[in-house]
């Protein structure tokens, strides 16, 4: 009798903290949704778990890399560099967040001289 | 077999760090340089083509600027929503100077109503035609001793340049909205190289750039995600 009250405690208990764990936001589970969305184009809702993300952790590189590239995929050049230029001042030697940054870094210049820029080559009106 | 389990401590660990990014396709949006609704109603042309100080230009078999009108009025109509007005039999304008062209905003005005335009899609342009034939060092390995010699060649080549001035000006006012100008120079490995063919090996380069004023685009990159 008495295992089966302990049995039904730690249950009660499990299903508490997952509740709780699903009410209550945090970073990297909307990194996880986020992510996901990304995968499949979503970049609506990427942006919106990714932005969430950054309010809970605004110090968070990571979080910071991705919120960078939904900006980019939504066409929001002006605030995708400023975060890339804010995560790069907290990790200047991130190699992916780098590496991003440099591939952003040379279409936006491209796109403001308004000459043609290199991943141009699979261009689609 | 204790190379084994290196290995495949080594195969995990590469795993691990390889899962803490994931790589995506973006298409990037690029916006026209035109901010138009897409759907608006455009009268190509005329262009004019540019004459610097007193020089005679070129004669060509061919009309250039009725050329690249032809050449926009096809590629408008192919890949965007624009309401492309049939042409005006007869338009002359009164100037070749690019910079004089700019101000005639009566005419334009004129003309966008004469024809119900919203905008005008005109402009000027340079084409020249060079022989640039010239000499160059190539070398050769000699059959007698086998040593390598450098010898001048005289390479026969034409140079074509295209030089586009696009002005769009409103149709209702006459005021010029948008001016931007383009530049492609191309090269053919012959002497007289046939001018028509040049001329659009530089409209074909300069398709995309032309594009891009009236027609929004989208291009495909790839960037990092990391995993939570």
């Amino acid at each position: 009798m008495r295992l089966w009250v302990i049995g039904l405690v730690v249950m009660a208990a499990a299903a508490g903290g997952c509740a709780s764990s699903a009410s209550q936001p945090s970073a990297a589970r909307e990194m996880r949704v986020g992510v996901k969305a990304a995968a499949r184009a979503y970049w609506q809702e990427a942006h919106f778990r990714f932005h969430r993300a950054s309010q809970l952790e605004p110090d968070n590189v990571r979080v910071l890399n991705n919120l960078a590239v939904s900006l980019e995929a939504l066409g929001r050049y002006e605030e995708a560099l400023e975060v890339y230029k804010r995560a790069l001042e907290k990790a200047p030697s991130n190699a992916t967040l780098k590496r991003n940054h440099a591939r952003f870094a040379e279409f936006y210049s491209s796109l403001a001289r308004g000459v043609k820029p290199k991943e141009l080559g699979d261009a689609k009106p | 077999m204790r190379s084994l389990k290196v290995t495949l401590l080594l195969l995990l660990l590469a795993s691990a760090v390889l899962a803490t990014t994931r790589e995506v396709e973006l298409t990037l949006p690029l916006r026209s340089r035109l901010q138009l609704s897409g759907h608006e109603r455009l009268y190509i042309g005329p262009f004019v083509r540019e004459v610097r100080g007193d020089e005679a230009p070129a004669q060509l078999r061919f009309d250039v600027a009725a050329e690249l009108e032809r050449f926009l009025r096809k590629l408008l109509r192919k890949q965007s929503k624009y309401v492309i007005l049939p042409q005006l039999e007869g338009v002359r304008v009164p100037v070749s100077d690019p910079i004089e062209l700019a101000k005639l905003s009566d005419f334009w005005r004129e003309l966008g109503m004469r024809v119900n335009a919203d905008y005008v899609v005109a402009g000027s342009i340079e084409f020249t035609v060079q022989d640039t034939t010239q000499p160059k060092m190539q070398s050769y390995e000699s059959p007698i001793d086998g040593r390598t010699y450098y010898r001048q060649v005289m390479v026969e080549q034409t140079g074509f340049t295209y030089d586009i001035l696009i002005n769009v000006y409103d149709g209702r006012t006459g005021a010029l909205v948008f001016q931007e100008s383009f530049k492609d120079t191309q090269e053919r490995e012959e002497r007289a190289f046939d001018e028509f063919t040049g001329m659009f090996a530089n409209l074909y380069a300069l398709e995309n750039k032309l594009m891009g004023v009236f027609v929004p685009r989208t291009i495909k990159t790839k960037r990092f995600l990391f995993l939570p």
